[in-house]
């Protein structure tokens, strides 16, 4: 059978039932969620591309484990971020370091999303560059900086964020807003320093 | 296909890598469940049982117990009973926390939720007379009365306070026979500051009282107040033995709520 090709028209939750019957179509999966996977392991860990991957493997066994329990009245996506997520801390408890990576090109990105924030657009300026804002992003306090991560960098909805972080859609809400005013505070003194 | 895809899924055939069953993951459900619904009826029991000793902890009393009423409630809350209702109200709390979908809801809103639905039940446990059986149940186990409130002390030990069963009505009013808590017997007379006994307490064989009085000779002693020693409902109000009389098997005998 030509997984490779089949696996293009199929939905997510199709896939999953497949891949319950024949391995196989869990290549296609991986296949779909491999990159983005890589990108948010290296968004929120800042590991190497070596323990990213690693850890990348570890997760898609992990996925693969714990098919049964997908529950599919939530976004695929949104359970396997949620996997992710959970090795990633679960990782950074073991080896302690955890730091975040966002490059220039990131930094450009989250910048187009904050231009059409009301709460942030006052601050935006020539002088701030993405680059400058991925140097922002690093200072961010870590308790929002995965928000930041999975609303402007991953566009996730308040919804797959709560299914992600397993936190209630308001808790979202108040945590993107307080992550926002912390980006607010540091903006402000960056532009001081520029 | 990528490296990493390629290499899952070889390890998943050498290693003949499953996922685990279905089953695995509904009854990890299925307990927590339970686990959740027996925190919130042993919470909602033992609220029942706060309640009792709330009602049931000599409120009327307290002018000649020569304490203020904050310093009364302080000696005698049932506190460990108020202790393991919060653990289970949190218990119920953690498992509900772990079902599928119940991080949608603030932490704070399943905590409170977890504590009123046991307060509402323990009411209901309350009105149909399951707290003096648990209470009574307890006092058996060495730490709970270890940690609560003795009353049975202060009503045998403070002076002009005595507490028993109804053993035999005489002729007159306020005049009984009674066996005390430590199995001693007495002539209970009305003295003459005498209080009438409220319209709701029938003085009869088998009733437990308390009496507030003198002790007028070795076995006699003069009422001022006599009160029922524990009211509410499933209590057992007289009309037969009592479970002193009974070797404490009496309340399962005429307890009905009257």
């Amino acid at each position: 059978m030509n997984f490779q090709g089949d696996c293009q028209n199929k939905t997510d939750n199709e896939l999953v039932k497949l891949s319950l019957k024949d391995p196989e179509w869990y290549g296609c999966l991986m296949q779909r969620y491999e990159s983005k996977l890589s990108r948010y392991i290296y968004r929120i860990s800042g590991l190497n591309t070596e323990d990213a991957e690693d850890l990348l493997q570890e997760i898609f066994l992990t996925v693969y484990r714990n098919l049964n329990d997908f529950d599919q009245d939530l976004k695929f996506s949104s359970w396997i971020y949620r996997i992710t997520h959970n090795k990633v801390i679960s990782h950074h408890r073991k080896v302690k370091a955890r730091a975040q990576q966002i490059n220039g090109e990131e930094g450009e990105k989250i910048l187009s999303f904050i231009k059409d924030d009301t709460d942030l657009a006052e601050l935006v300026n020539d002088r701030i560059t993405g680059e400058v804002l991925s140097r922002v992003m690093g200072k961010v306090d870590e308790k929002y900086r995965e928000v930041l991560i999975l609303r402007y960098l991953e566009e996730k909805d308040y919804n797959e964020i709560s299914d992600i972080l397993k936190k209630p859609p308001s808790t979202i809400g108040t945590l993107l807003s307080r992550a926002k005013k912390n980006m607010h505070e540091i903006i402000k003194k960056e532009n001081i320093k520029l | 296909m990528s490296k990493i895809t390629d290499s899952i899924l070889n390890t998943i055939k050498q290693k003949k890598i499953a996922p685990k069953p279905r089953w695995h993951f509904i009854l990890r459900q299925v307990l927590l469940w339970v686990a959740s619904v027996a925190s919130i009826i042993i919470g909602s029991i033992t609220f029942s049982v706060i309640l009792f000793r709330l009602v049931n902890n000599d409120w009327e009393f307290i002018n000649y117990l020569d304490r203020t009423p904050l310093t009364h409630a302080f000696y005698t809350l049932p506190y460990i009973w108020i202790i393991i209702m919060l653990l289970f109200g949190l218990l119920a709390y953690y498992n509900a926390k772990h079902t599928k979908g119940a991080y949608k809801y603030n932490g704070y809103w399943l905590v409170i939720i977890s504590l009123i639905t046991s307060m509402a039940i323990g009411g209901i446990l309350y009105a149909f007379g399951i707290a003096p059986k648990v209470h009574m149940a307890s006092e058996k186990i060495p730490i709970f009365k270890d940690f609560m409130y003795d009353r049975d002390k202060l009503w045998m030990e403070k002076e002009g306070f005595l507490a028993g069963e109804i053993t035999e009505m005489l002729s007159g009013v306020g005049i009984f026979k009674l066996t005390d808590i430590n199995k001693k017997d007495w002539t209970v007379l009305p003295d003459e500051e005498f209080m009438p006994v409220p319209e709701f307490f029938i003085l009869e064989q088998g009733a437990m009282v308390k009496i507030f009085g003198e002790q007028v000779s070795d076995d006699t002693f003069k009422a001022i107040k006599i009160m029922p020693y524990e009211m509410g409902p499933g209590v057992h109000k007289g009309g037969g033995p009592g479970r002193l009389m009974n070797g404490g098997k009496s309340m399962q005998i005429n307890y009905l709520i009257k």
